[in-house]
């Protein structure tokens, strides 16, 4: 036998020993995907930081004077869409903000939203975002924040309803 | 060679079609972030006509009439405070002094679990500390039921 086909023998030989080696490998690798990419659903949280920002930041909602800015009291003033637009921004995500007294009475509103987004964001109906609920894509959800609102010379207590609609895939 | 491919296809089955060790999807929850918000909303709320705050009047080391006064509005104002749907639960708000109780809103809570649990200190004029705490009591709430509250 020539000395050319015998290393050409034990190439062959050595790539057949290595295949149940790769077939396990890749199988490893298949199964380490899977697992590595699991799903993690932040809408929850980007929800409830969106809140933190409108309430707490002095170039969102938060009523300030010449020293200081105060948490989770919104200046009535504020509240426009315009100002919405600026002091928080995410392609995907659209939220609209109404501001009730004690009694539940709408005072004022603003939004930060697409016109498809709007599409979605229902408001008033009386089952609670029936487009995006069909719609797995997005995810649609409700926070109702307990807060001090400040109008001319007057501190009342009211509630914030945060409505939100974000792309989650 | 046969029977390696026949390991890989029994695992194959157990990993991806049962799903076996596979933990549940994962959620980023916002209870489990979440601040004293409420409780500064609360303790700025106006209790009477003179604009006197929940904080201010607690502060100024306040008689048993002002201590009522605070204890109803608070009362009113966790009844609108969010809630889960559909399960028991009730908001808490407690205020204490060097282990004393001054006010005392809470429920019979045997058995059930505490969420979204705040606590502040705020100085009175004496220069003693009133230790403030308000936490949500719920029996058998799920992270669902918890969500956007």
């Amino acid at each position: 036998m020539k000395k050319g086909a015998l290393i050409i023998g034990d190439f062959l030989g050595m790539i057949l020993e290595f295949i149940p080696v790769i077939i396990v490998s890749i199988f490893i690798l298949f199964v380490a995907f899977a697992f590595l990419n699991e799903k993690i659903d932040t809408h929850d949280i980007e929800v409830f930081m969106l809140s933190r920002d409108l309430l707490y930041s002095d170039s969102c909602l938060a009523f300030s004077d010449d020293y200081r800015v105060f948490p989770m009291h919104v200046d009535t003033k504020k509240l426009d869409d315009e100002r919405l637009g600026s002091c928080f921004s995410k392609s995907s995500m659209g939220f609209r903000i109404t501001l009730l007294d004690s009694q539940g009475r709408e005072v004022k509103s603003a939004k930060s939203l697409t016109l498809k987004q709007e599409g979605y964001l229902t408001k008033g109906a009386s089952v609670n975002y029936p487009v995006c609920k069909a719609v797995p894509e997005y995810k649609c959800s409700k926070r109702k924040e307990l807060i001090v609102y400040h109008t001319e010379n007057k501190i009342q207590s009211g509630f914030l309803v945060i409505e939100v609609v974000n792309r989650v895939s | 060679m046969l029977l390696l491919l026949i390991i890989l296809i029994f695992y194959s089955f157990v990993f991806f079609g049962l799903g076996a060790a596979k933990s549940p999807d994962v959620v980023a929850k916002a209870s489990d972030y979440s601040d004293s918000g409420k409780l500064i909303a609360l303790l700025s709320f106006p209790v009477d006509d003179s604009g006197r705050t929940v904080s201010d009047v607690l502060s100024s080391n306040p008689k048993e009439d002002k201590i009522k006064l605070v204890e109803k509005q608070v009362r009113l104002l966790l009844l609108q405070f969010e809630k889960p749907k559909d399960k028991n639960a009730f908001w808490n708000f407690v205020v204490s002094a060097d282990s004393k109780e001054i006010i005392s809103i809470r429920e019979s809570s045997i058995g059930a679990d505490r969420f979204f649990e705040q606590e502040i200190y705020l100085p009175s004029k004496d220069k003693s500390l009133f230790k403030v705490n308000l936490f949500l009591n719920c029996f058998g709430c799920s992270e669902e039921d918890l969500s956007g509250i």
